[in-house]
């Protein structure tokens, strides 16, 4: 085939795979499947059907999109633009080839991608207000925060393409089986890619304040 | 097609299930890193509350939007009965036929038809400004005068004027820019784009065109600015609905509400398009015609959207009808990238008093006064300096200020975009290139690439071609399937579990750019003994 063509032109005579239906389904953020889709189709046209996906999702996405980020007032921005586009696009979305949760942190990586190259990705780009906003989670306090904030900003400084697989699994609370679906690539693809991130991060991290703890 | 490399990938210290070839999940209990990042995902965080009622007011009207438009596209598509089908068809047919009498009358009795002259109106004529009629000389414009197809029209340092044509679209030509008429017809314009930057108000229903070289701009109803101002490039950015724009022979390509496309004009016209950044739309010049758009009672699309508050009204609110008054002072700033940084120039013009000039540097956003100061001229004689505290391959935004003894802003000049190339670099082209991995036994092939020179994308179609088949196979020699995935990462991935034995196949993977291939990696051949 000389050059590139329009796919459209080819759709109509050329067979056409569909992407390989996995078995097992992505776990649902918070109630059974079914009502997060009515929702989904509600959202259109209904305003309290939209501020109740926004409960259900806003807080698991801002909350990707500030350790992805750094900074409180770049991540409302971002997690704006991203409910934003849910709601444009929202008609598109086909629950037969993802599930609400793979589909929305698409739009997520999608926007995070959008905001580093509109603003030029700094690697000193600190992430105090990651900090500033969170409530230490398990014992020590300020220490633990620390070395917290620190594995945040590990993660920051990997490829692009360990940062999304990694986060998604931890951040996003993924199984590999998602992250795969969220990202478009096989599971093994994912689950590479996130072993090859952690292995980056650990080399990263010998010799600083985590080094006990490797 | 070239045989390409086939890689075996190392083998990776997770747990790698040797019979199935895939890894598990539970590195998690192995790495160290797992159970560290496990806690880091556990620090709870919370959207602000103004924050987040401030999204969901910008969602509730954004979906009231929403379900307007949808109610209106349903008026539209609503089907006609047979009756009045029937009823309309004959009402045309009358019509031809009524018309055809009249231009057969009128040719037999030697009347030549008469062609309705239209014109576009100079409205809101503010400082310097010319227009070149149809003698070809250039004089100083009046307001309200008439211009008709042909014309040219331009701006100084400092001004700006609108050309309201007569199906109700309106042209703005800021400050530096110069533009010409091509055509104007009944529900018709066309338009060029010469220098500077142009926006463009269009009445819904017209048919639009804005032309630049061999690149044109569709519109049917909408706002979008026109800008050449940094060098060999042009930005078209869309305020509302949205343009269609054809580059030379390539099929035209939407540029969507809050959307940016940067054409290189240079060689073969590569272009980029991806979402307009806040700081773009918070530029002066642009804001000032989004705010006229708004003073006229136009919907301001993007900047509704993402709430970008737009200036406060220069002239009365209104059709533009009104001259304002001309600034006292007027600061014009030139400049381009030299050998060792950047030359800037600039004239200071008007009876206004000021006691220094300040040079604003920014780098990813407007400049802003006093924060991005660089200098500060207080003799007034000067009028050049360089900029050599500046890095290759960065764009910086320069803007002069003149402040008053308590160096509070008197006024501010405009804001010039400066581009400093890199030594001897080339731009980069688009390009796609793909590993394939084939495991052994190859019972899959996994397909890896990575993308460069590209900046936004919206995702991949991976094209399959049976090179060698056995004889009565499912799928002979020539068969080529397409599988179209939705991604912008950078680095991709795709397994083919649908290959058979003894065939050999030809993979290549294109890049998507509104929904059309636009580069494709070389074809790379596996075969499955």
């Amino acid at each position: 085939m000389d050059g590139p063509a329009a796919v459209g032109d080819l759709l109509g005579s050329r067979r056409i795979n569909q992407p390989e239906k996995r078995t097992g389904r992505l776990v649902m953020v918070s109630g059974d499947r079914g009502s997060v889709e009515a929702l989904v189709r509600e959202a259109v046209t209904s305003p309290e059907a939209l501020e109740r996906l926004c409960d259900l999702y806003v807080p698991k996405i801002y909350g990707y999109v500030l350790k992805r980020v750094g900074k409180v007032e770049d991540a409302e921005d971002v997690t704006s633009v991203v409910f934003e586009k849910v709601l444009l696009n929202i008609e598109t979305f086909d629950e037969g080839k993802a599930s609400f949760s793979t589909w929305i942190y698409r739009i997520a990586l999608n926007c995070i991608t959008d905001f580093y190259r509109s603003r030029g990705r700094k690697k000193e780009d600190a992430i105090d207000d990651v900090a500033f906003h969170a409530k230490a989670s398990t014992g020590d306090g300020l220490e633990r925060l620390d070395l917290q904030m620190f594995v945040i900003e590990l993660v920051r400084q990997l490829p692009i393409k360990y940062q999304e697989a990694v986060t998604l699994r931890y951040f996003g609370d993924m199984r590999v089986l998602e992250v795969a679906e969220t990202l478009g690539i096989s599971e093994t693809a994912a689950s590479k890619r996130i072993l090859r991130g952690l292995d980056q991060m650990k080399r990263m991290a010998a010799g600083g304040p985590l080094e006990d703890m490797l | 097609m070239e045989k390409g490399r086939i890689f075996v990938p190392r083998r990776s210290p997770g747990r790698l299930n040797k019979r199935t070839g895939r890894t598990s999940e539970d590195f998690d209990a192995v790495h160290p890193m797992a159970k560290l990042l496990k806690e880091a995902a556990a620090l709870e965080t919370e959207m602000g509350l103004e924050a987040r009622e401030q999204m969901m007011e910008r969602l509730l009207y954004q979906q009231k939007r929403l379900m307007r438009r949808r109610a209106a596209s349903a008026r539209v598509d609503r089907g006609w009965s047979p009756a009045w089908k029937a009823a309309a068809l004959s009402g045309v047919a009358v019509v031809i036929v009524t018309l055809l009498v009249v231009v057969l009358v009128l040719s037999v009795g030697g009347h030549k038809p008469v062609t309705v002259r239209q014109f576009a109106k100079v409205q809101g004529v503010e400082g310097d400004v010319l227009v070149r009629d149809q003698s070809g000389s250039w004089r100083h414009a009046r307001e309200g005068e008439a211009l008709a197809a042909g014309s040219g029209i331009k701006t100084g340092a400092g001004s700006f004027v609108s050309l309201v044509f007569p199906e109700g679209s309106i042209l703005r030509v800021t400050d530096d820019s110069e533009a010409s008429v091509k055509a104007i017809g009944a529900g018709s314009v066309a338009v060029e784009h010469l220098s500077g930057s142009t926006y463009h108000r269009v009445h819904k229903g017209s048919d639009y065109v804005v032309s630049k070289e061999d690149i044109s701009l569709h519109a049917l109803g909408t706002a979008f600015n026109v800008d050449s101002r940094q060098p060999e490039n042009l930005e078209i950015v869309t305020v509302e609905s949205d343009v269609n724009v054809a580059i030379g022979e390539h099929h035209p390509i939407k540029v969507c509400e809050g959307e940016v496309m940067r054409v290189d004009m240079t060689g073969e016209k590569k272009a980029e398009k991806q979402a307009v950044s806040r700081e773009r739309l918070e530029e002066d010049r642009l804001k000032n015609s989004v705010t006229r758009d708004a003073q006229a009672g136009y919907d301001t699309g993007i900047y509704e959207q993402v709430d970008v508050p737009l200036q406060p009204a220069q002239s009365a609110p209104g059709p533009e009808t009104t001259s304002p008054k001309p600034p006292e002072l007027a600061i014009e700033l030139l400049g381009a990238a030299a050998e060792t940084g950047v030359e800037l120039s600039w004239k200071v013009s008007g009876s206004g008093v000021y006691a220094s000039l300040v040079l604003l540097r920014s780098e990813s956003k407007a400049p802003e006064y006093p924060g991005d100061r660089i200098a500060e001229y207080i003799d007034k004689s000067i009028s050049r300096a360089k900029d050599d505290s500046v890095v290759e391959g960065a764009t910086y935004q320069y803007r002069l200020v003149a402040a008053d003894e308590d160096d509070q802003a008197v006024a501010y000049g405009n804001t010039l975009v400066v581009s400093v190339p890199k030594a001897n670099s080339k731009p980069d082209q688009a390009s796609v290139s793909l590993v394939v991995v084939a495991p052994s036994p190859p019972k899959t092939v996994d397909l890896e690439w990575s993308v460069a020179g590209a900046s936004s994308f919206d995702g991949f179609v991976v094209e399959r071609t049976v090179e060698k088949a056995p004889a009565k196979s499912a799928t002979p020699v020539g068969t080529t399937t397409f599988n179209q995935l939705e991604s912008s990462s950078i680095l991709y991935s795709y397994q083919d579990s649908d290959v058979a034995r003894g065939h050999t196949y030809g993979y290549r993977v294109g890049l998507m750019v509104n929904g059309t291939a636009m580069v494709y990696s070389e074809s790379v051949s596996v075969e499955v003994p």
